[in-house]
């Protein structure tokens, strides 16, 4: 199935290239920091070089190097939306398929559930949460002996808040899917061979809602990134010193002054998360048309 | 009709009942003390204010006093601001906000409906696909982002608009647009591909057989039918549009509920953020209602016409 | 003063002869204030953005002037006793913006007001000087009565103290020893402190208050010395943000900012060569805490080692950048009746060897400990400057961890932490005001250190009359707390800045309590009309 995924991506050339460009990122955000001199070297006499020869992208206040802390940035970025995106992929997909196969009362009870959610404020539970939680968690993992995890707390909390309230779109999708899927004749063989539910769920229904799940996953990733990027302007996203695309951009947004901006600042890293939400957006959107079975002529 | 709104209503209460234990619940169990200060304060004074706010006693105890006060209307007095009541903060607060979200609700859906048919009108070709671009972009860029770059360019640089505050009509401009841009994006993109999707069924091939011009059609038949979903996202886009203005009312000094909002959390100012919360999901809540009504009757009218 | 500024001066109170409607006509002054107000109520604010406000709003026995210096408010004069234990003010006939006049028993009453446990008062210890005061707040004796407050009549109010205190004066300027209007208190209730409701004593009326966006005061005609003040209306706009303070003042939306926390640390090496950029030193030291009750940091050698290997001048000529002198003392320089001692220099050989003395040669085998810091942008900026320089001169390394507000008091309250960012702004000039806070049990000690020298000599200095000895014993205690045991270590004192086009604005003046109050400003260009 991803086979054909990646099949589909690639006839329309447009779509190749920015499935090329993408890759080039990621392997850059994966690797990159391997090839740089100065990964995280800190000195505060190299303040606000500009881009040169020695720092590619320049330094920052502490006269780190931009270009590391970009990467850095950028990998952390990528994690806190592939995982946030996992954890809504998980809760969605579960949702999604139980109320889509059990029907009756019980998709009535969790379609009304996602309806409701849809309706609050759900960013703003993630920052009661966030705020509210993060103590009692850090002393929770250190209760258990996993202190080496204490500065990844609020990753956590992000990883958990966001993937919770992400959840819904899938859930919609999967539904309307499985019931489809309920109906068509593998499905109702199955059955008349007696197979149990969870068989029938795992074996029969999953394996045909991978590429939707997937394209919904592309889709899923730029918005918990954008959400990570939100709180981190907020003061609630990930922790000083480590950097997401958003942290390093609201960082960057406040040395936009009437008298010498250091453009460097904003422009790289505004620069690359835009350009990463709009590969993703590309990539997912492209996807969702081709996979589109009305599109199709 | 009568017995849907009525669920739905009794529906908005349950919800409301929990949002409001759960942010109560999470407030108060939240580390750090809604009055600690600076100086710190003597134990003795600490539990003269405690109970002094119902804060005394078991947190069961509390919860449920509490509970009692928000269902007689009264959200309390303020933790941080002690000499005004929830009710009159939300008073002085929430018209600002609505304002702002009102106009920028409008203007999103109008950007987004005029460039959505501008690029489907052009299907395939460089108008369409640059706008879908640019859009993309818009979605991309974060209003925080936004903001600044406006305030620099056309508040410090160009002296042209107001950089922060709320009420004239230069105060506006850069606000609303800050928040309705990167949405009037996403309504671009679903409008288009919504009239995309009308525009091969038969009534449109009908229209034109008959010789209609194009952007008739679209604007006198498709746009019509192309619009429900349009309808359906309200909901959705009044949320993001609420979770956007907080940053929006941030950076440019709005006394509205946004900021409010975010100190109040910082601060522990648990029945501010109540009430806040409250009336954040009522507001949503009322106006899913709202659009969930609005769409079945023009889902009815569309199918009958 | 100068010739031309005391025709100035005078100009205003030439136009009142010449009718009220030149002068009312003047235009609004607008300054940026801060964060939004918690309470206009004198007895329960804590803020500077608070104090600005009420202490135009209302005035005390004494006021401070434009040069931070302690002159009568409602007192006309006072006799101090022999035994500097006794005051006696004699009140100036001055009245409330109602028309009410001021007595004696108003002060009474608010003083009782402000100590009574229920009001729950933050700052009541301010009061604590006053016999009995402190045994009244923490409810020990039930009756108002035996606290050291009397009416001798309606324009005498006598004040006994508990010990000598030198500074009491300066704290009678203080909003927590305000007069309130008590009849509009016990008829508006909870209302009494709303605009068109609240009656106050001093330079200005409250003329409107709309949360989160500014607060606007109104002179008061009624004011004993209304006038002096100049400006007809202040408008005092609410912010946080340092950025938005700074571009309403650069969209010359607002005239003056005034506050140091408002000033964006990021624009400061170019602002500080503008013209309308003023600065001048202030009591305030910005210092890192130990928590001494746990280790690494009971030991005091590592503690001095972790003290010495900060580079000061580092931090204040690449992060706070605005000519902040760096601190060795705990005390800042030009406190009054005061020299602190010089404390000691940065010195990494001594450093590395304290810390082999106490066990980690070259940082081996340091637990892992964290610097914790409120979030602010300038915190962790210095916070990551220290980190590396730790790293760098002791081979430690030490992890960061930010709190918000609430939650970073509360594990400071807790000792709940390893090394803790803090900083410290005198109420009042006088050294005690920095070093009693680190006194065994002080609230404010939070760094769970205890030397019974030290609060020896605090106690002794308490009741010391003779000006030098008192400063001698003073600074005996500060060198423990700073050249031996290190439950602290200063980094900085603060400088207080300010925006404003100084031709535009006078009144305004550098002063080491950074107090500018309001009613003393006016505007150039309508008084020259």
């Amino acid at each position: 199935m991803k086979a054909s995924l990646l099949q589909i991506l690639w006839r329309d050339s447009f779509l190749r290239a920015t499935l090329i460009a993408f890759f080039a990122l990621l392997i850059i955000a994966l690797f990159g920091s391997f090839f740089l001199e100065h990964p995280q070297d800190q000195n505060s006499a190299l303040q606000f070089s500009p881009p040169c020869s020695e720092h590619w992208l320049g330094t920052d206040f502490h006269g780190r190097d931009l270009l590391a802390r970009l990467l850095s940035g950028l990998r952390l970025s990528l994690f806190v939306g592939s995982i946030g995106a996992g954890v809504s992929l998980v809760i969605g997909v579960s949702v999604g398929l139980i109320a889509g196969y059990f029907g009756k009362k019980i998709d009535l009870i969790l379609m009304r559930l996602v309806d409701l959610l849809y309706s609050l404020p759900r960013l703003v539970f993630v920052i009661v949460l966030i705020s509210a939680l993060e103590k009692p968690t850090a002393h929770f993992l250190e209760k258990i002996h996993l202190s080496e995890m204490l500065p990844h707390v609020r990753l956590l909390l992000l990883f958990i808040g966001l993937g919770c309230v992400e959840w819904l779109t899938m859930a919609r999708i999967v539904r309307g899917q499985v019931l489809s899927l309920k109906e068509s004749t593998f499905v109702l063989a199955a059955r008349a061979l007696g197979q149990s539910h969870t068989q029938i769920l795992i074996r029969h229904l999953l394996p045909n809602l991978t590429g939707i799940v997937i394209v919904y996953l592309t889709l899923t990733i730029p918005v918990v990134i954008l959400e990570e990027s939100f709180l981190s302007f907020l003061g609630l996203g990930v922790q000083a010193p480590a950097a997401s695309l958003g942290s390093l951009i609201s960082e960057g947004a406040q040395y936009l002054n009437p008298f010498e901006i250091q453009w460097w600042l904003i422009l790289f890293p505004a620069g690359t998360m835009a350009l990463l939400l709009l590969m993703l957006n590309l990539l997912g959107d492209g996807l969702r048309d081709a996979m589109d079975p009305r599109k199709k002529k | 009709m009568i017995p849907f709104i009525f669920r739905r209503l009794i529906l908005m209460l349950l919800t409301l009942f929990t949002v409001v234990s759960l942010t109560f619940l999470l407030m108060r169990l939240a580390p750090g003390n809604p009055f600690s200060a600076d100086r710190k304060i003597p134990p003795s004074i600490l539990q003269e204010l405690e109970s002094k706010y119902g804060l005394s006693g078991t947190i069961g105890e509390q919860y449920l006093s509490y509970l009692k006060d928000v269902i007689r209307g009264d959200l309390r007095i303020s933790t941080k601001y002690r000499d005004w009541s929830v009710n009159e903060i939300l008073a002085q607060t929430l018209p600002v906000s609505m304002a702002l979200g009102s106009v920028a609700f409008c203007l999103t859906l109008l950007f987004g409906i005029i460039l959505g048919s501008f690029a489907a009108l052009y299907q395939g070709q460089w108008q369409d696909r640059s706008l879908m671009l640019v859009a993309l972009l818009g979605i991309s860029i974060p209003s925080y982002i936004l903001a600044p770059l406006f305030i620099l360019f056309f508040g410090l640089h160009l002296g042209w608009l107001s950089v922060a505050g709320f009420g004239n009509a230069d105060q506006w401009i850069l606000p609303v647009l800050c928040l309705s841009l990167p949405f009037s994006a996403s309504v671009a993109r679903l409008v288009r591909t919504s009239l995309l999707e009308v525009l091969t069924q038969d009534f449109i091939r009908t229209a034109r057989a008959k010789g209609l011009d194009e952007s008739k059609i679209i604007i006198r038949h498709a746009l019509r039918v192309a619009l429900l979903p349009v309808v359906s996202y309200a909901g959705p886009l009044a949320a993001n549009l609420l979770t956007g203005s907080m940053v929006v009312e941030q950076i440019f000094k709005i006394p509205g509920m946004g900021p409010f909002f975010i100190n109040s959390v910082l601060n522990r100012d648990l029945f501010v953020v109540g009430g806040i919360v409250l009336v954040f999901s009522l507001i949503l809540m009322s106006l899913n209602l709202f659009v969930d009504l609005l769409y079945t009757l023009l889902d009815r009218r569309i199918k009958l016409s | 003063m100068s010739l031309w500024s005391r025709t100035l001066f005078l100009a205003p109170l030439l136009s009142l002869f010449w009718g009220c409607h030149a002068t009312s006509s003047t235009s609004t002054f607008t300054y940026v204030n801060g964060s939004e107000p918690e309470s206009l109520d004198p007895a329960i604010i804590t803020g500077q953005p608070e104090m600005r406000l009420v202490s135009a709003l209302f005035e005390g026995l004494t006021a401070r002037n434009k040069k931070g210096e302690i002159e009568p408010g409602v007192a006309e004069s006072w006799k101090i006793s022999a035994d500097l234990k006794t005051i006696r003010f004699t009140l100036r006939h001055a009245r409330w913006s109602n028309g009410d006049p001021i007595t004696a028993s108003d002060f009474l009453q608010s003083w009782e007001r402000a100590l009574n446990p229920l009001m729950a008062s933050k700052y009541a210890e301010l009061l604590y000087p006053i016999k009995n005061a402190e045994n009244y707040n923490k409810g020990k004796i039930d009756q108002f009565d035996s606290v050291g407050v009397r009416v001798i009549d309606p324009q005498t109010l006598e004040v006994e103290l508990e010990n000598p205190t030198p500074f009491f004066l300066d704290l009678c300027s203080m909003p927590t020893l305000y007069p309130v209007h008590f009849a509009s208190l016990k008829s508006e209730g909870r209302n009494w402190i709303k605009p068109g409701k609240l009656i106050s004593n001093g330079a200005y009326t409250l003329k409107d208050w709309k949360i989160d966006d500014r607060v606007i005061l109104q002179k008061n005609p009624h004011y004993w010395r209304a006038s002096q003040v100049q400006i007809q209306e202040i408008a005092a706009l609410t912010t946080s943000s340092a950025t938005t303070a700074f571009n309403l003042f650069y969209s010359g939306k607002a005239d003056l900012i005034m506050d140091k926390g408002l000033i964006p640390t990021l624009m400061i090496e170019p602002l500080r060569k503008k013209p309308y950029f003023h600065s001048n030193p202030f009591l305030a030291t910005y210092f890192y805490r130990f928590n001494v009750t746990r280790k690494p940091f009971n030991h005091p050698k590592v503690r001095k080692a972790f003290a010495l290997a900060i580079h000061k001048q580092q931090i204040v000529e690449k992060i706070t950048r605005a000519g902040e002198p760096i601190a060795h003392s705990l005390t800042p320089p030009g406190v009054r009746h005061y020299t602190p001692p010089e404390g000691l220099p940065r010195n990494i050989a001594l450093a590395q060897k304290l810390l082999a003395e106490a066990g980690y040669p070259n940082g081996k085998g340091f637990p892992p400990v964290s610097i914790l810091y409120n979030s602010s942008e300038l915190n962790q900026q210095i916070a990551v400057e220290i980190q590396s320089m730790w790293k760098e001169a002791l081979g430690v390394h030490v992890t960061l961890q930010n709190q918000e507000w609430k939650v970073y008091l509360g594990s400071l309250d807790q000792l709940d932490f390893d090394i803790a960012r803090s900083s410290w702004v005198g109420d009042y000039n006088d050294a005690n005001t920095f070093l009693d806070c680190f006194v065994t049990g002080r609230g404010n000690n939070r760094t769970g250190w205890s030397h019974p020298i030290y609060d020896q000599l605090m106690a002794q200095s308490a009741t010391e009359q003779n000006t030098e000895k008192r400063s001698e014993i003073l600074q005996s205690a500060e060198r423990i707390l700073i050249e031996q045991e290190f439950p602290i270590v200063p980094i900085y004192h603060f400088v207080g800045m300010s925006l404003y086009h100084s031709e535009k604005l006078g009144g305004f003046e550098a002063n080491v309590v950074d107090d500018h109050p309001l009613r003393e400003l006016y505007l150039i260009e309508a008084s020259q009309k």
